[in-house]
C-alpha cells in the first residue's frame, strides 16, 4: 500500500528536539501579551487599566430608560441605537444593553451598562447626570415623568481580593498537585505538568489581553476551567511516558526524546478528540449567549487550543530538557565525590538506543506488555 | 454474560433513561398534585437569573466580638429574607461589606421595605425622657418570630443570646410586677401598654402577647428582628442585575448543553461505531443523573462559572471515554490479541490515566470550594460533581454495557472500528 509522502514525514517527524521552535512560539505570544499588559498599563498610570476590565471589576454605571413593554416590543433597535449613540457622546463605551422586565408592563425598560471614564466620584455623578438630561431630551413626550430615565452606580465589587483569593487558590491547588504528580509519576513530570498548565494560562491571559477580550469576574472562572483542562490532558501524556519509560527504571541518559515523542504521538488522538468534544459544548454555548458570555467562551476556547497544544508541543519538550538538566546535575555531583568511578564511566561506550534497549530488557525480563516493537518485528520476520 | 442478561441490561438502562427524562423534563397536573419535572428545579445564581442585590457598609464600631456581631447580623438577615418567602436569598460579608442577593426579584425596593431600614431595639424601663436602657436588641437579642400565646392568640416570640439571656432574667427579677416598654428606632412599638412582667424569665426565650391579628405581629416580629442586628448597617448601593442569558437562562444552557452533549454523542458513534454507541447510553445516563444532583444539592447554584463546571465535566467524560476506546484500539492494532481481550486490557491501561486525571480535577476542585468565594465556588462544585458521576459512569457503566455487546457480536472488528495493524514491509 502507497503511503502519503507526507503524511508520513509528519507522523515521524521530531517533535522534543524542536524544542526550541515551540518554547519560542509560546514565549513570543506569552512576551508580547505581557508586554500589552504593561505598556497599556505604564501609560494609562494604572496596571489594571493593562486589560479591557469588565464592569464587575472596575465598577460603571447602569442607565435605564423605562420605556414600557409595548415600545420596547416595537421599536427595540430604534430606541436602542438613539440611546446608545447619546451616552457615548459623553466619551463613554456601552458595554452590554438588555431589556428589565418588571412586575408592571409600563416599568419595562432598557438597561445600557457602560464602565465611568475616570474613578473620581464627583466627575462620575457630573457625567451621568448630563447623560441623564441628554436622555431624557431625546423623549420630550416623557417630560413629565421624574423615573423616565434613571442610572445607578455600580462599585467594583472588590477586585483586587477576588484576584488574591482566586491567586492564593491557584497556588495552593498548584503545590498540591505538583506533590500528587510527582508521587504517582516523577518529579520531572510533575514539574513539567505544573509549568505547562501556568503555560496554558499564561497563554490565554496574553491573548486576551492583546485581543481586548473582556476581563471580568468570569474570567476567572475561564482560568480554573482552563487550567483543570490542562492538567488532565498533561496526564494522560505523561501517563503514556510512564509507561514507556517503565522498562528503564532508574536507568540514567537516556534517549528522552524518543521516548517523549512515542508519548505523544500515542496520546495525540485523545487530546486532541478531548479537546474537540469540550469544545463542541463551549461553542454551542457561545453561539446562544449574549455579549459577555461570548467574551467567557472566546477565552475557554483559546485556553482549550492552548492546553491541546502545548499537550503535544511543550509538556513533553520540557520534560526532555528537565530530565537532561537533571542527568546533569546528577553527573556533577558524582564527579565532586568521586572522579575517579566518573571518569571511568565516560569511558563506557555509547549507550543503545531506545529501541534496542526495549527490546533487550524486554527479553531479559520477559515483560509481555513492552509495547507494540515486538509485535511489529515479529511481523516483519514473516 | 449472555444475550439474555444483556438484553435485561439495556431494557434496564432504557427504562431509567426513560423514566428520568419523564421526571425531569415533563410538568403535568392531576388532580391538586403539580409536578415540576427536577430540571426545573435547578436553582439559577443570580446571574443567570436577575434579581436585586443590595450591598450594606458595616461600620466596625471597635466592640468586642465584632465578627461575632457580623456573623449574627448575617444569620438574621437570612432568617429575616426566607421568613420573608425570598427562600433562595443569599447574604454573605466580605471587606466589610454585607451583600444580599435575592434572585428572580424585580423591585429592589420592596427588599429594603422588608429588611426595614435597620432599626434599633430597645427595652426601656419607663415612657418619656427619664428612661433607663434595660435590654439593647443589637446586644442582647438573637430573633424575633410570631409565634402563639397561652391563649392561643398571635404573638411575637423573643429569643435572647446567651448573655441577653442573663441580662433578661435580672431585668425580669427586678421589674416583676411592673412594666417595661419597647422601643423600636426610639419610638413606642407597644404603646402605654408596654409588657407588664408577670414572673423573671431564666429561659432566654419571651413572648409579647397583644391579642394581635397575624399581619400586625408578623410586622413587630420584623421590625424588632432588623432591630436586633448587631452591627450598623448603611446602605451602599441597591440595583436589579438583569440576567445574561435574558429570562430563558435555564433553558437556552439546557439547549447548549443538550446540543453539545448530541455533537460528542454523534461523534462517538462514528468514530467508535458500537464501543461509541455504549458510551452514548453512558454519557446520555451521566447527563440525567448530574442534572438530577444539581436539583436536589440545596447548595448547587447554576452561575455562569457553574456552566463551565459542568461544560469541563461533559468534556472530561468525553474524553475518559476517548481514552479507553483508543487503547482497545491501540491493543487490538498491535497485538493479535482478539477483540473481548484487548478491550480487556483496553480498559485495565485506560485505569490509570482516567484515575489521575480526574483525582487531578477533584483536588484542584476542593482547594477551590475551600479557598475561592462566591463564584468560584459554584465552578468547583459543578465540577466535583460531574468529575465523580463521570468516573463511575465511564469506568463502570461503559464496560458493562460493552461486555453486554460482546454476546451479540465478539468477532467482527468493523462492527467496533477496529483494525490490525498493516504488515510493515520495508521497501528499500
Amino acid at each position: 500500500m502507497k503511503t502519503n509522502a507526507f503524511l508520513k514525514s509528519v507522523s515521524t517527524a521530531p517533535i522534543s528536539a524542536k524544542w526550541r521552535i515551540f518554547f519560542a512560539i509560546s514565549l513570543i505570544i506569552i512576551v508580547a501579551g505581557l508586554a500589552t499588559f504593561f505598556i497599556v498599563g505604564g501609560v494609562k498610570g494604572d496596571l489594571s487599566e493593562g486589560v479591557n476590565a469588565g464592569i464587575d471589576f472596575q465598577g460603571g454605571t447602569i442607565l435605564s430608560v423605562r420605556l414600557g413593554k409595548t415600545e420596547i416590543d416595537k421599536n427595540y433597535a430604534y430606541h436602542e441605537l438613539l440611546i446608545r449613540k447619546e451616552i457615548e457622546k459623553e466619551g463613554v463605551k456601552v458595554a452590554i444593553v438588555q431589556t428589565r422586565q418588571a412586575s408592571d408592563e409600563e416599568n419595562y425598560a432598557i438597561d445600557f451598562r457602560y464602565k465611568n471614564k475616570t474613578k473620581d466620584d464627583a466627575e462620575t455623578a457630573a457625567t451621568n447626570d448630563r447623560i441623564r438630561a441628554a436622555v431624557a431630551a431625546l423623549y420630550p413626550d416623557r417630560a413629565g415623568n421624574e423615573s423616565f430615565v434613571n442610572y445607578e452606580s455600580i462599585s467594583a465589587t472588590s477586585s483586587q481580593q477576588l484576584i488574591n483569593r482566586a491567586l492564593l487558590a491557584i497556588g495552593i491547588s498548584t503545590v498540591l498537585i505538583f506533590i500528587y504528580i510527582a508521587i504517582r509519576f516523577d518529579l520531572m513530570s510533575g514539574l513539567a505538568a505544573i509549568i505547562t498548565m501556568l503555560h496554558d494560562a499564561l497563554i490565554m491571559f496574553a491573548i486576551t489581553v492583546m485581543t481586548r477580550l473582556q476581563v471580568g469576574g468570569f474570567f476567572i472562572a475561564a482560568v480554573f476551567a482552563v487550567l483543570v483542562f490542562s492538567l488532565i490532558n498533561s496526564v494522560v501524556v505523561f501517563d503514556r511516558l510512564r509507561e514507556f519509560k517503565k522498562p528503564f527504571k532508574g536507568e540514567r541518559n537516556l534517549n528522552y526524546e524518543e521516548l517523549g515523542d512515542r508519548a505523544v504521538r500515542a496520546t495525540f488522538t485523545n487530546s486532541v478528540f478531548g479537546g474537540l468534544a469540550t469544545f463542541a459544548t463551549v461553542f454551542v454555548l457561545a453561539l446562544v449567549g449574549i455579549v459577555a458570555i461570548r467574551d467567557f467562551t472566546v477565552q475557554l476556547i483559546i485556553g482549550i487550543v492552548a492546553s491541546v497544544y502545548s499537550a503535544t508541543f511543550i509538556s513533553v519538550p520540557l520534560w526532555c530538557r528537565l530530565m537532561r538538566l537533571s542527568d546533569r546535575s546528577y553527573e556533577k555531583r558524582m564527579l565532586k565525590k568521586n572522579p575517579a568511578a566518573a571518569a571511568a564511566k565516560a569511558e563506557e561506550p555509547a549507550s543503545e538506543t531506545v529501541e534496542e534497549k526495549a527490546e533487550s530488557t524486554a527479553a531479559k525480563k520477559s515483560q509481555k506488555n513492552v509495547y507494540s516493537n515486538k509485535y511489529h518485528k515479529k511481523n516483519k520476520k514473516k | 454474560m449472555n444475550k439474555t442478561k444483556s438484553i435485561v441490561v439495556f431494557a434496564i438502562a432504557a427504562v431509567f433513561i426513560i423514566l428520568m427524562s419523564v421526571f425531569g423534563f415533563i410538568e403535568f397536573k392531576s388532580g391538586l398534585y403539580d409536578y415540576t419535572g427536577f430540571v426545573r428545579t435547578i436553582k439559577l445564581g443570580l446571574d443567570m437569573s436577575g434579581g436585586a442585590v443590595a450591598e450594606f457598609r458595616v461600620t466596625n464600631d471597635g466592640g468586642e466580638n465584632f465578627k461575632a456581631r457580623v456573623d449574627g447580623t448575617i444569620k438574621s438577615l437570612e432568617s429575616l429574607l426566607i421568613s420573608k418567602g425570598y427562600k433562595d436569598a443569599q447574604v454573605t460579608y466580605q471587606n466589610q461589606k454585607i451583600r444580599v442577593e435575592v434572585p428572580d426579584v424585580d423591585d429592589p425596593d420592596r427588599i429594603f421595605n422588608l429588611i426595614g431600614r435597620p432599626a434599633t431595639l430597645e427595652f426601656r424601663s419607663a415612657t418619656g425622657s427619664d428612661y433607663e436602657v434595660l435590654i439593647l436588641g443589637k446586644r442582647d437579642l438573637e430573633t424575633a418570630y410570631v409565634t402563639a400565646d397561652r391563649n392561643g392568640a398571635y404573638a411575637v416570640g423573643l429569643k435572647f443570646n446567651e448573655e441577653g439571656t442573663k441580662r433578661f432574667a435580672d431585668v425580669t427579677t427586678e421589674y416583676s410586677g411592673k412594666k417595661i416598654y419597647i422601643y423600636v428606632n426610639g419610638e413606642n412599638a407597644l404603646g402605654e401598654r408596654g409588657i407588664s412582667i408577670s414572673e423573671p424569665n431564666k429561659t432566654g426565650i419571651a413572648v409579647i402577647s397583644g391579642r394581635y391579628d397575624y399581619e400586625t405581629a408578623y410586622e413587630l416580629a420584623t421590625k424588632i428582628q432588623s432591630g436586633a442586628f448587631g452591627v450598623d448597617l448603611q446602605i451602599i448601593e441597591s440595583r436589579l442585575t438583569s440576567a445574561l442569558l435574558g429570562p430563558k437562562a435555564l433553558n437556552l444552557t439546557l439547549i447548549a448543553g443538550g446540543v453539545g452533549l448530541f455533537l460528542i454523542m454523534v461523534f462517538m458513534a462514528v468514530r467508535y461505531r458500537m464501543f461509541g454507541v455504549a458510551a452514548d447510553i453512558a454519557l446520555l445516563i451521566y447527563a440525567l443523573v448530574a442534572l438530577w444532583f444539581f436539583a436536589v444539592f440545596p447548595w448547587v447554584k447554576i452561575t455562569l462559572p457553574g456552566i463551565a463546571g459542568l461544560l469541563l465535566g461533559v468534556g472530561m467524560a468525553a474524553s475518559a471515554h476517548v481514552i479507553i476506546f483508543e487503547r482497545i484500539r491501540d491493543e487490538f492494532k498491535h497485538t493479535s490479541k482478539a477483540i473481548p481481550s484487548s478491550i480487556q486490557v483496553g480498559f485495565k491501561r485506560a485505569l490509570n490515566p482516567i484515575i489521575d486525571g480526574n483525582v487531578v480535577a477533584l483536588l484542584a476542585a476542593v482547594v477551590l470550594l475551600i479557598a475561592g468565594n462566591a463564584a468560584i465556588q459554584g465552578f468547583a462544585m459543578t465540577l466535583i460533581i460531574s468529575v465523580v458521576i463521570s468516573l463511575l459512569t465511564s469506568l463502570l457503566l461503559t464496560r458493562l454495557f460493552i461486555k453486554c455487546l460482546l454476546p451479540w457480536n465478539s468477532a467482527e472488528p468493523k462492527f467496533y472500528n477496529l483494525k490490525k495493524a498493516e504488515v510493515v514491509t520495508d521497501e528499500d
